[in-house]
């Protein structure tokens, strides 16, 4: 590590990446922010444009949306995923592989979503208030920021004529099992072009992420991002949170790390729900609740493909466009999906000729998707390196919901007039009868086996109004050091069922509302107590 | 495959050049190797089984190794352990005392396949583990693309919709009536 950090951040532009610094910095500001992702960039542009200094710092790169739209699906992965796409939960027990993609950029994992829409539903909500009594976090209370989140994203139904004829044959299947399908809102506006690879950057920039939709307001009104900056730990004066600390990531471990200091009035951690709760536990925070990093839900979701006579090119057309709540009392959302061909490649089995075989029967294949409505068994703890360890342990009755959307899935693809379809069960024969879908949910099988994916971790630092059963109050500040807010997945109480950008996003927009109105309250009294002391010493004189 | 710690290739995609870090060792390299030829091999017109080509296996490899070095220090282990324990369990899986890179190709796919059909979890999600990540980086680019059946030049290439090239269909409505009749 270098010495002392000191100085200004040596570089004029207000998005400056940090293995391009020659040396560390130590600035003042009202808040700084770690995170650029869907909390993060919420806040800093919100605060900013009620006329506070903030300084966001984002540990992962700063790639220009004209540079990542020509990303191949590989290269999106290496370069914006977290652990380079190879992160996985570690399963306890009776759990499946569950992939875990997040984004590690400027924009988050707003980069690589699917640009679904969805608010908290209304159940969910209800929840929240008559059952853990959180009543600043009703639906009635979320309102404003719904709204304002929606119009900042654009956010619109995808019309029937963008549906791809892989979602389109799925539709079909689920019309004849009496399942209805309703289309899905996503952050595109009218500008998607149906490239059916939104996971990895949209090369026709139609997707609305934040580094598009926020992040510009945010430094239009002096907002500072230092791209590669990890912070390491809150600081502490006077027991309020008084400021973060880190070092820059060069990219190259032999050269010492520039150190930087943010000194602020109050911190947002918004590092999502892997790493907020590290960065509080680097802080010496957690004690008191015994919460911290506890309780994380991951809407583990699965998907099948499905082999019809008839050319599909299901690549032509959106990623998503359509899902159904049929089954949500059975805490399963079907969600149409699909993926770039490589992607969908790696998922086809066999191995060889066979593998080769079926990858050559890709333009005649669809797929479709379910997630689940999980009760969180899910655990984040420190590890050596910068990365922490997820353990996750699925509930019995989550397996059993995981197993029946599979079944649910494969009984639409052969309704739909599928020839074989492909479950999500590693070495499992294809499908090709409704009875085998059947039997497939009963089979005893090594959950291990089941091949899953997640992309909503939530929950590590809930919410809570009382400091026993949560990390944050329902401002977002920390119970045990004030000054501390968290604006990200981690604070939402329970799994909510859908996807969880847009509750995310609005969250952190009513927080950062709040905030921003006490930090100006303060200051007021601030100024009022300064002109108050200098009439008096003028009165002394 | 240069044995390098750090080396510097063009980037795929954005076209810049950039340095990285070889998070396999040679070793876990030549494991991944061996395993992309056999996952990936094909049928020659003979009916003869014929490895992945060395293009396509260099590409899956220096992808995976790319990946390691952009991850943490857990991944990197990760990796290791498991390139250590592919290569010792032929002789459990299909009863080969070998090493997994000394298997002649059709006992490779035979090893493979047994771990994919294997009722040992474990052994399913050690299959995955490398088939995914090569996998993608395989079926990106060249005759590997192209044998997905998919229509655009690259996978970073837009979608060609009518609506763009004809200047008298300027809504999506049109574009979609208009796609619709071409299907």
């Amino acid at each position: 590590m270098s010495g002392e950090p000191s100085g200004d951040i040596a570089a004029s532009e207000p998005i400056v990446s940090g293995r391009e610094l020659s040396r560390g910095f130590d600035v003042e500001c009202d808040v700084a922010i770690v995170g650029s992702g869907a909390g993060g960039a919420v806040a800093a542009a919100l605060l900013a444009e009620s006329g506070h200094s903030v300084v966001v710092l984002e540990e992962g790169p700063h790639v220009q949306p004209d540079d990542y739209r020509t990303f191949t699906p590989s290269t999106s992965v290496r370069r914006l995923f977290r652990e380079a796409g190879l992160l996985t939960a570690m399963g306890v027990g009776q759990t499946p592989i569950i992939s875990v993609a997040l984004g590690r950029a400027v924009g988050g994992s707003s980069l690589l979503t699917g640009g679904v829409c969805f608010r908290i539903p209304s159940e969910v909500h209800h929840t929240w208030v008559r059952e853990l009594g959180l009543v600043e976090l009703s639906e009635r209370a979320l309102e404003p920021a719904y709204e304002e989140v929606e119009r900042r994203m654009r956010v619109r139904e995808v019309p029937a004529y963008m549906r791809s004829r892989s979602t389109e044959r799925f539709v079909t299947g689920a019309a004849r099992m009496g399942v209805e399908m309703a289309p899905i809102r996503r952050n595109t506006g009218m500008d998607c072009e149906g490239n059916a690879r939104c996971n990895f950057t949209c090369p026709a920039g139609a997707k609305r992420s934040v580094d598009v939709s926020y992040l510009p307001s945010a430094t239009a009104h002096g907002t500072r991002i230092v791209a590669d900056a990890l912070v390491t730990r809150v600081l502490v004066k006077d027991g309020r949170a008084a400021g973060v600390e880190g070092h820059l990531l060069s990219g190259d471990e032999a050269r010492a790390a520039h150190r930087f200091r943010v000194r602020a009035r109050v911190v947002i951690a918004a590092c999502g729900t892997l790493h907020t709760p590290l960065l509080l536990m680097r802080t010496g925070l957690g004690e008191r609740s015994g919460e911290l990093g506890n309780h994380i839900t991951l809407h583990p979701a699965s998907r099948v493909v499905a082999r019809f006579d008839d050319v599909l090119n299901g690549w032509d057309g959106a990623l998503q466009s359509v899902y159904s709540d049929h089954y949500a009392n059975d805490g399963i959302k079907l969600v149409g999906v699909y993926s770039a061909p490589n992607v969908l490649a790696s998922g086809m089995p066999g191995v060889g000729p066979e593998l080769r075989r079926r990858v050559r029967q890709l333009p005649y294949c669809a797929a479709f998707g379910a997630m689940i409505h999980d009760e969180g068994g899910g655990a984040v703890r420190s590890a050596p390196g910068r990365e922490p360890v997820l353990w996750y342990e699925m509930a019995p009755r989550d397996l059993v919901r995981l197993r029946r959307s599979v079944t649910i899935l494969c009984e639409m693809a052969l309704a739909a007039g599928a020839r074989e379809v492909f479950a999500p069960v590693i070495g499992s024969a294809p499908i090709t009868t409704m009875d085998q879908a059947r039997a497939l949910e009963a089979m005893r099988i090594d959950a291990r086996r089941i091949e899953c994916m997640a992309f909503h971790p939530l929950g590590s630092a809930r919410v809570a109004n009382d400091p026993r059963r949560g990390v944050v109050d329902q401002s977002g500040e920390s119970f045990e050091l004030p000054g501390l807010f968290v604006m990200d997945g981690s604070i939402l109480p329970t799994s909510i069922g859908v996807n969880s950008q847009v509750p995310i996003m609005s969250m952190a927009a009513r927080l950062a509302w709040r905030l921003g109105e006490r930090l100006a309250r303060e200051k007021t009294l601030a100024a009022a107590r300064a002109r108050r002391r200098a009439a008096m010493r003028a009165r002394a004189m | 495959m240069s044995d390098g710690a750090t080396t510097s290739r063009t980037a795929g995609g954005a076209g810049a050049r950039e340095s990285f870090r070889r998070g396999l060792s040679p070793r876990a390299e030549r494991v991944a190797y061996s395993l992309v030829e056999a996952l990936l091999a094909d049928e020659d017109e003979a009916g003869a089984l014929v490895p992945a080509p060395a293009a396509t296996c260099e590409r899956a490899v220096v992808w995976l190794t790319r990946a390691a070095g952009s991850s943490s220090v857990n991944v990197r282990g990760g990796f290791g352990l498991l390139t250590f324990v592919v290569q010792v369990l032929p002789l459990f899986v299909i009863g080969a005392p070998s090493r997994m890179t000394k298997l002649s190709l059709a006992d490779r796919v035979r090893f493979l396949s047994a771990l994919e059909t294997s009722r040992i979890g474990l052994f399913s999600m050690l299959f995955l583990a490398f088939k995914v990540p090569l996998a993608i980086a395989a079926f990106e680019e060249g005759d590997e693309l192209r044998s997905t059946g998919y229509d655009r030049p690259t996978t970073a290439s837009r979608r060609q919709l009518v609506w763009l090239s004809e200047p008298g269909l300027a809504t999506h409505e049109e574009a979609g009536a208009a796609e619709g009749a071409q299907a």
